[in-house]
């Protein structure tokens, strides 16, 4: 519950504050979206199992958008970054996707 | 404890797993953690919720900043598109603007010559090989010839119109007395030609689908083409379904040719020098000769 309003209140800070993103950090932004979603739904998934953990939420965030950035980065240096974009999208679309199918069957046991 | 479960380490197919547990395994390492040492202190329970709820917070910012810079390029790129539609627009209205500038200028230089030769016979001489060669404007009557490609013209190659086409139905025109002939306003000369590069060019002036060829000439221009046997041909074609070009001719009075943009120097053709100046006595023949 908490968590929802604190997602919450981050959108309506997002909407009212209206913070440009630095051109040079706009390439990572699609990337840290689909990282952070995939966080969001582990911890859904891990709350509804009955194994959620703070600390383990936060850093596998950190961790996500880190290594994301990072990927991306490096491909963006060697010239394969739409590439390896690609493979960080698949890769966590992938867990995504797993997580949300289990908090479904979770939520309608179907 | 831990023999419970298959080693990790050993993973021959990333992706399987992947698929089979999308959960991050250091969740279950987590809770047996926790089993095992039971549970967080207060304060620290404290200071986890508060990170995460920051965590969240921040997620929250990311998604919404997400959406509206997508939001916000949708527009900038339509900025540039207009943008350089404007600019195309503007270097054609003053592409336009200095044409106009050089017919005056070519007809004020043709004032001030008729006004040197003072022999209204040599004028109109003159004037008659101007129209001819594309260097005066040009009235009369005679016939537009509007070619197109065919609907399928991108993917079928027998559809698509190409310079030869051009140039075959500009000689024909030619040959059957046609005075001055402007494709899509750019007016031929005998100096133009009618080449192939990144699409058609005439001179020097890339021209686009549909084509429009427009000769000014005898007043039975259009049936002397119709029947000849190049009309013949593009009329027999394009009624036939493997080409199926767009073709029509058709006669018109009153049509105006515009004056050629001559380039500003011949290519090949030089003035010949004036017999018995020393340039003209050819300068290699002492080389070699005496050894």
């Amino acid at each position: 519950m908490i968590a929802v309003l604190a997602l919450i209140a981050g959108v309506v800070a997002g909407v009212l504050l209206e913070p440009t993103v630095p051109l040079a950090l706009q390439p990572y932004l699609p990337i840290a979206v689909v990282a952070a979603l995939d966080a969001v739904f582990g911890g859904v998934r891990a709350k509804l199992d009955g194994i959620f953990d703070d600390k383990q939420f936060v850093i596998s965030f950190i961790s996500n958008v880190l290594v994301a950035a990072l990927i991306v980065y490096l491909g963006d240096q060697l010239g394969v970054g739409t590439q390896l974009s690609t493979g960080v999208v698949v890769v966590l679309g992938v867990r995504i996707f797993g997580n949300v199918a289990a908090i479904r069957r979770h939520l309608f046991r179907a | 404890m831990t023999v419970k479960k298959e080693p990790r380490i050993y993973q021959a197919d990333f992706l399987t797993e992947l698929f089979r547990h999308p959960l991050d395994p250091a969740y279950e390492q987590a809770a047996e953690a926790r089993k095992r040492n039971g549970p967080l202190k207060k304060p620290q329970l404290v200071v986890r919720k508060t990170v995460t709820f920051i965590v969240l917070t921040i997620i929250g910012a990311l998604l919404a900043v997400a959406y509206q810079q997508v939001i916000r390029e949708a527009p900038d790129k339509e900025k540039v598109r207009a943008g350089l539609i404007e600019q195309i627009l503007q270097k054609r209205d003053s592409t336009r603007a200095l044409a106009q500038t050089a017919e005056q200028l070519q007809a004020e230089v043709a004032a001030l010559r008729d006004a040197a030769i003072g022999d209204p016979a040599q004028i109109e001489a003159l004037r008659q090989l101007d129209a001819i060669t594309g260097q005066r404007k040009i009235t009369g009557d005679g016939v537009v010839i509007k070619i197109s490609d065919g609907p399928h013209a991108a993917t079928v190659r027998q559809q698509q119109i190409n310079h030869y086409d051009l140039m075959i139905i500009v000689n024909q025109l030619w040959a059957l007395g046609a005075d001055g002939i402007a494709i899509n306003g750019q007016r031929l000369t005998s100096l133009t030609q009618i080449s192939s590069g990144s699409g058609i060019s005439v001179g020097s002036e890339l021209v686009v689908n549909p084509y429009e060829i427009v000769a000014v000439g005898p007043s039975d221009l259009d049936r002397r083409f119709t029947k000849s046997v190049i009309g013949g041909v593009y009329l027999q074609y394009r009624d036939d379904p493997r080409f199926r070009f767009g073709f029509s001719v058709e006669a018109k009075d009153d049509l105006t040719l515009p004056a050629a943009v001559l380039p500003p120097e011949l290519t090949h053709a030089k003035v010949p020098a004036p017999a018995g100046s020393p340039s003209a006595t050819p300068s290699s023949s002492p080389s070699g000769g005496g050894r």
